[in-house]
């Protein structure tokens, strides 16, 4: 065989085996450099994304892709990780029959290297079930979130565990540009032993749990109240078993995730989501702008507030930047900042934003000044604060819902339904029925 | 004996007719061998030749009326007796059904009768139950208080909503004799409580330290430097003069167009504050409104006396004189609501105590 010849094999085998390789991903995810590899992605290509740091841009992951120490992984619900040794499964999920306790969006985690645990990670937010695959033995996992580190013994294969994470602004906190100590969002943690038995080990507790029907249920908060116990569950609540939703609402979001699943694999992750949240289709542009706050992808909330001309669009990426707000302290003041720098807004203008992305408290409900200020910021020259001004309004006052002011409209049309707005605010205050009478606590 | 019958035949044809008008007794419709009183009267027609036989021998022979114990053949005025009873029979049989219809239709009418007292009277025990306006009235304030005692809204505390719930609790105690621990009230709390006898909205508030102004951070800008100096001077002249009497008109419209010249200057800056400084001068305003409607009242000195300032060193002596001078609580001005929650932990305190005393007494 001639040198040639065998030069020109050689040049075929590496080709064959990069094509190989490409079609399985591996050659698209990040160089694993000196972070080793911690878990593989189980579900199709296009369910999971990893970033190493922020700032940096998104990668999807691909089928049976690595996962990397330290990445943040945002994942579409229904992905599913393993981790480096395989015995311990992680499934992002979320909430599709929109019966949760907590309207969890997104769902993403970290994973860690660990000689000590088969699966370390850090759960970011979101809802995620934890199993064990081993064949025999019990799986030994660390979850962290906020300050906490947990240890779970999952005591057997099968056994599974969810939990559930969700931050937000409590009502009547306001936006502070200089936070103390305390100014941080209220988090909650839910976990329940779906299937098995499970010791967990948190602080100075130990809590052996186990499935319904048992002491399946334990909620975390970050009040600083001291821990609650396992509650006992006699049977699973219906928010727990997402995967097995069939509502029709669920079936269809599992339409719209796929069909966004299959156009990130045909084209990038950037251009799907472009493409999803200008869409014709109303559910489209949900799962579009939904992503935009999974990924942290501000510049595109923005770009949605200020140039879609889809109300809906609108009004959802004003609750997508409220979750993202509320995953942790400090994300309210890099929106500021970011409102400074990026967008050229004064202070004043700024902080009235975030100030209209924070709640009311039932002081301020009580005061007919706001209602006022709220039908005056409708004709506020900047699009964020006039927007937000009407999505208070029309949750405080549903009789104007009827007015229909868009604060996408140009502005002759827009002064027609604030003065409709003011009328209908002033008539309600002078009948005092503004403020409304505030519930007993 | 055959002619003599034959002439007699009219008058039996008669006899027989009259009887038969007459009401047959029971007796002659019952057949069976059912006894005959003996106090009946005998028949008109005398048995002659059966002698000796009549009722008492068909009885006793256990046939009954109509076959006796020979079977004879029936003549003609036998015939007419038999057609008659049949006659009698009958019409008794109508009229004990006459009867009894009558019976019938009475009793359905004491049926109805009493069916529609028993309506009525269900009717009365419904009303009996269901409360009236006054007692509606009474039922909304006891829900009003139980929401004012158990931990409200700070809202409705810094509205006195919560306070005058209170308030009226106890001087309902007081009026019946019972008075309640001595709960001590700081003279500091008191200073910052306001009051009104009901003809105006809010109290004295932001006319305290003769008219002496505490403006908000957003209203201290050098937008409104021009306004805020005329008001300082022209409430603090007015405050002056109403501590004495009436405030001069002149005044009063100079007050009302200055504080409206700063809600228009307040308007145009809008877009220059955020939600919460908006909030916060605009309030203040509204509460400047309220301070110099109370300055146009004819009788707006009494607001200044002694007697209508709050006065006592405990819960009890503050009531006793809100009682006496007709007083209720006014809501809080800006600044003043951690003195609204402090004087509602301790008029709970002394409405529980209250409670507890009311308890204890005896029922007479």
């Amino acid at each position: 065989m001639s040198r040639r010849f065998q030069g020109a094999l050689v040049r075929i085998f590496a080709t064959l085996v990069a094509g190989m390789l490409a079609g399985g991903g591996l050659l698209n995810a990040e160089p694993a450099g000196s972070r080793p590899v911690v878990g593989h992605l189980v579900s199709k290509a296009g369910t999971l994304f990893a970033r190493e740091k922020p700032g940096q841009d998104w990668k999807s992951i691909a089928a049976k892709g690595e996962v990397h120490d330290g990445d943040l992984l945002v994942g579409l619900p229904g992905a599913v990780l393993t981790c480096a040794n395989r015995a311990v499964d992680l499934t992002l999920l979320t909430d599709f029959n929109k019966n949760s306790p907590y309207p969890v969006l997104e769902a993403a985690v970290v994973l860690h290297a660990s000689a000590d645990h088969d699966l370390d990670f850090t759960l970011d937010r979101g809802r995620v079930d934890v199993i064990n695959r081993k064949k025999e033995g019990a799986a030994r996992v660390r979850i962290r979130f906020h300050d906490q580190q947990w240890e779970a013994t999952l005591a057997e294969p099968g056994t599974r565990l969810a939990l559930q994470l969700y931050g937000r602004w409590a009502k009547g906190v306001p936006f502070r540009k200089e936070p103390g100590s305390k100014d941080v969002p209220a988090a909650d943690l839910l976990l329940v032993v779906r299937k098995g038995q499970v010791e967990l080990k948190h602080g100075s507790c130990y809590c052996p749990m186990s499935a319904p029907p048992g002491p399946a249920f334990l909620h975390w908060d970050n009040s600083g109240e001291p821990e609650e116990a396992p509650q006992k569950l006699e049977k699973l609540p219906d928010w727990v078993a997402t995967e097995q939703a069939d509502s029709e609402l669920a079936q269809r979001i599992k339409k719209y995730i796929e069909r966004f699943r299959r156009q990130i694999v045909k084209s990038s992750l950037r251009e799907a989501v472009r493409a999803f949240v200008t869409s014709e289709d109303p559910y489209e542009r949900r799962v579009g702008v939904i992503t935009l706050g999974a990924l942290d992808n501000l510049e595109g909330l923005g770009e949605v507030i200020n140039g879609t001309k889809y109300p809906d669009a609108w009004d959802l990426a004003v609750v997508v930047t409220r979750h993202w707000l509320g995953r942790c302290p400090g994300q309210d003041q890099i929106l500021y900042q970011r409102l400074l720098d990026k967008r050229g807004l004064k202070p004043v203008q700024a902080a009235g934003i975030l100030q209209l992305l924070h709640s009311f408290g039932d002081a301020d409900l009580a005061q007919p000044e706001l209602y006022k200020m709220l039908v005056k910021f409708l004709d506020n020259d900047v699009l964020g604060i006039r927007g937000l001004a009407h999505w208070h309004l029309v949750r405080l006052v549903p009789a104007g819902k009827k007015i229909g002011f868009n604060p996408l409209d140009p502005k002759d049309k827009r002064d027609k339904a604030r003065d409709q707005w003011k009328k209908l605010i002033d008539d309600m205050l002078s009948k005092r029925e503004l403020p409304p009478k505030p519930s007993a606590k | 004996m055959s002619s003599s019958i034959l002439r007699l035949t009219p008058l039996l044809v008669v006899a027989a007719m009259a009887f038969a008008s007459s009401p047959a007794p029971a007796q002659f419709t019952v057949a069976g061998g059912i006894a005959a009183p003996a106090l009946l009267p005998p028949p008109i027609f005398p048995y002659g030749r059966y002698g000796g036989l009549g009722y008492g021998l068909g009885v006793g022979a256990g046939l009954g009326y109509g076959f006796g114990w020979n079977n004879w053949m029936q003549n003609p005025y036998e015939g007419y007796l038999n057609g008659a009873a049949n006659v009698t029979t009958a019409n008794a049989q109508y009229q004990l059904t006459i009867q009894q219809a009558k019976l019938a239709r009475e009793e359905a009418r004491r049926s109805a009768l009493q069916t529609r007292r028993a309506a009525l009277e269900e009717r009365q025990y419904e009303l009996s139950l269901m409360p009236d306006a006054e007692q509606l009235r009474q039922q909304q304030l006891m829900k009003s208080l139980q929401r004012s005692r158990n931990n409200p809204p700070l809202t409705e505390i810094w509205s006195a909503t919560a306070l005058n719930d209170l308030l009226r609790a106890i001087q309902l105690a007081h009026t019946r004799g019972v008075t309640g621990p001595a709960v001590p009230l700081s003279t500091e709390t008191l200073k910052h409580i306001n009051m009104t006898a009901g003809t105006t909205r809010g109290g004295v508030g932001l006319l305290r330290n003769d008219g002496k102004l505490t403006w908000p951070y957003v209203l201290r800008r050098s937008t409104f430097d021009e306004q805020r100096k005329r008001m300082d001077e022209s409430l603090a002249k007015a405050v002056k003069a109403a501590h004495a009497g009436p405030v001069a008109a002149e005044l009063l419209h100079d007050l009302t167009a200055t504080q409206k010249q700063l809600e228009r200057a307040l308007d145009g800056w809008v877009a220059d504050l955020t939600p919460s400084e908006f909030i916060q001068g605009s309030r203040y305003l509204r509460e400047l409104k309220d301070s110099i409607r109370l300055l146009q009242e004819s009788d707006v000195s009494r607001y200044f006396r002694t007697e209508w300032t709050p006065q006592g060193s405990t819960v009890a002596e503050l009531v006793r004189q809100m009682t006496r001078q007709g007083l209720r609580f006014a809501p809080a001005v800006s600044g003043d609501e951690s003195y609204y929650t402090s004087l509602h932990r301790s008029l709970v305190d002394y409405d529980m105590g209250l409670s507890q005393l009311t308890a204890m007494q005896p029922r007479p």
